[in-house]
């Protein structure tokens, strides 16, 4: 190591004030090794994009980033993003077919990723701060995968040991079970690559480090599993749920919805049980986001059927962290919806079975958390996507909740202690460390 | 929950820009909200070639037809009339009365059709929004685009018209987004109704003016 405190370069598109998904497991991982004696640098998205494509931002969360932490901005072409015609040169606003395809042409040479550009721009940015001042360790996070082309070509140029933090999966359709990519195309080719010259790859499952073992199994030994958790500092402590035979039942959804989840069946699943009459008054509470970009949301709103005259099911719109306690505190019984099947964990399950509260499973059987949930006492599980089946666990849940057991939900939280944030970065953050020292098995 | 603590002021007036139908449906949803909270919203559309299977506008947009324009230009007027109308007219004189002009207007009509996919639209289809720039510049005088506020161009074809716009008017907010989320917080001033495009036609509006 080139001085007592180990220079990390974090390649994490999404950073705080991003509100992505991911974006909890970077703040996370950048956070404890600042606080484990690294000197820790994000190369993140450019402020832009944040508030004029994805259109909104969680500053809240920026105050929670360690001072420590240096962050830069490599440059984004925002050819596709950019909407103001103003900002249009004379080649695209006299041309905009030819400009278009020119874009796409030039694309054919990048890294497969359509931010490929900032992949670039965090090389160039990369090498002139190891010039000044040489990094120890290079970590990648994806999500957009092209941080892991830059860990790639900033290892190739630099020698220095690099590690790839899949949140998401790259070339497997976590929706389908089946290859994103068609044989031959470029991504597979570069994920050889840099699976086979990384340090170490990071899964959040072991059914996902277990697929990428079989396809590349040069690179196996050095694949690990370092799962989600829930953090400390975002949720505060929840109170206790009340038996109240009286008051109506909240189950609550908080997290952002897509269209990759199966809402159809949660909202079939909870109609069918307020039909037959279980839990008089219950409403399905929904909280966060409607997509991931603010412009789609009406769009997902109708899609989705909020716009329908149902007023059982409501919609709060998104949630700030001061605000987030709150959501859990009113909530009785939380709905665990996720897309996916086996390789799906979803970050979000950990908060849930953090707050002690009845969960309920709105997924295909057989998802990746089914194993996380199946020691937490008050899962209540459908065993699919059934209507009848989910209003049955519903209703379930909503007894469970009716009795609110202090001693169960103690239990429940006790065993959710052992899934936070920084629990799971432990053993990674140590492995970092001999890496950094050794210098890697490249 | 979400605090509508900094509005943007909403626009007066908006334009919208459309040479394809690709956009209509989504200018259809965008005009729907500007429109229930206050905003005078307009549009330009170049309807005369390609529009057939359009859906119709929301009957509280303005709509501005390029059709007219269009449709005169030189070369377009002469290859409609000498592949598509005259022969069509000659055919439909002569069917019953000779024999065989039955299959021959249906011939014409199937290489009409052909001619018109794999000919006309060849060549047009990459000269259309530049010609439909220049007729639509010489007729935005009367909408007074200056004074506009918001100029949206969902459409790619538009492109080049907003881009002009964008250079003569200082004022309008040019944008290629139909993005009405910012303005979401504004109050509904008035009871307007969603468009269904699968229910209501061009009949059901009021007319598109010639611009």
């Amino acid at each position: 190591m080139t001085a007592d405190r180990p220079r990390l370069l974090y390649l994490a598109f999404y950073f705080p004030p991003s509100r992505a998904s991911g974006v909890y497991r970077a703040r996370a991982t950048a956070n404890y090794f600042a606080e484990a004696g690294w000197d820790v640098t994000v190369a993140r998205v450019p402020q832009w994009f944040l508030t004029d494509v994805v259109g909104s931002t969680d500053d809240g969360l920026l105050t929670t980033v360690d001072p420590r932490i240096a962050t830069v901005s490599p440059e984004l072409d925002d050819f596709m993003w950019e909407t103001d015609v103003r900002a249009f040169g004379p080649f695209r606003g006299n041309f905009p077919f030819l400009a278009a395809r020119w874009h796409k042409w030039k694309q054919r040479f990048k890294f497969p990723d359509r931010y490929a550009s900032w992949g670039e721009s965090a090389v160039e940015e990369g090498l002139r701060l190891h010039a000044e001042n040489p990094f120890d360790l290079v970590i990648a996070t994806g999500n957009p995968f092209s941080a892991f082309g830059a860990a790639y070509e900033l290892g190739r140029r630099t020698g220095l040991p690099y590690i790839v933090d899949y949140r998401d999966s790259w070339t497997l359709d976590l929706f389908t079970n089946e290859d994103a990519f068609p044989k031959g195309d470029k991504a597979w080719q570069w994920e050889k690559r840099i699976l086979e010259n990384a340090a170490e790859a990071l899964f959040v499952n072991e059914a996902l480090r277990g697929w990428h073992a079989d396809r590349y199994p040069r690179a196996a030994e050095r694949m690990h599993v370092m799962l989600n958790g829930w953090d400390p500092d975002v949720l505060p402590e929840i109170p206790d749920a009340t038996a109240d035979e009286n008051r109506p039942l909240s189950y609550s959804y908080i997290g952002t919805l897509t269209a990759n989840q199966p809402v159809d069946a949660l909202f079939a699943g909870f109609r069918a049980m307020t039909d037959l009459g279980a839990h008089p008054g219950a409403t399905l509470d929904l909280y966060g986001h409607l997509g991931f970009f603010a412009k789609y949301e009406s769009r997902m709103r109708s899609d989705i059927g909020l716009d329908d005259d149902y007023d059982r099911i409501r919609h709060h719109g998104p949630v700030s962290k001061a605000e987030i306690g709150r959501a859990y505190a009113a909530s009785d019984v939380l709905v665990f919806l996720v897309g996916g099947s086996k390789y799906v964990t979803s970050g979000k399950i950990f908060e849930y079975m953090a707050t002690g509260r009845p969960i309920v499973s709105v997924h295909e059987s057989g998802s990746a958390a089914e194993e996380l949930l199946h020691d937490y006492p008050l899962w209540f599980n459908p065993g699919g996507l059934e209507p009848g089946a989910v209003a049955a666990a519903m209703a379930e849940a909503g007894d469970a909740a009716r009795k609110a057991d202090p001693d169960l939900a103690e239990r429940a939280r006790a065993y959710a202690a052992g899934f936070t944030r920084y629990r799971a970065i432990e053993a990674f953050e140590r492995r970092a460390r001999a890496i950094a020292e050794n210098g890697g098995p490249r | 929950m979400s605090a509508a603590t900094d509005l943007q002021p909403l626009p007066e007036r908006v334009v919208i820009l459309l040479f394809g139908n690709g956009a209509v449906k989504r200018a259809n949803d965008y005009a729907y909200q500007m429109a229930r909270r206050g905003v005078r919203v307009q549009a330009v559309v170049a309807d005369g070639q390609g529009w057939r299977r359009a859906p119709s506008l929301h009957p509280s947009v303005e709509v501005y037809s390029l059709a007219g324009p269009e449709n005169r230009q030189p070369l377009l007027w002469l290859y409609e009339t000498v592949v598509e109308r005259a022969p069509a007219a000659v055919l439909r004189r002569l069917d019953g009365k000779v024999p065989g002009a039955g299959f021959a207007r249906r011939a014409h009509r199937k290489i009409a059709g052909f001619c018109r996919r794999n000919l006309f639209w060849k060549v047009y289809r990459p000269v259309r929004h530049q010609a439909l720039r220049a007729i639509a510049l010489r007729r935005m005088g009367r909408l007074d685009i200056g004074a506009a506020d918001h100029v949206v161009c969902p459409d790619p074809a538009a492109v080049p018209l907003a881009w002009s716009i964008a250079k003569r008017h200082p004022h309008p907010f040019v944008t290629r987004a139909l993005h009405y989320g910012p303005y979401k917080a504004h109050p509904v001033l008035e009871p307007l109704e969603p468009w269904d495009t699968d229910l209501h036609g061009k009949e059901d509006r009021p007319p598109y003016l010639p611009l």
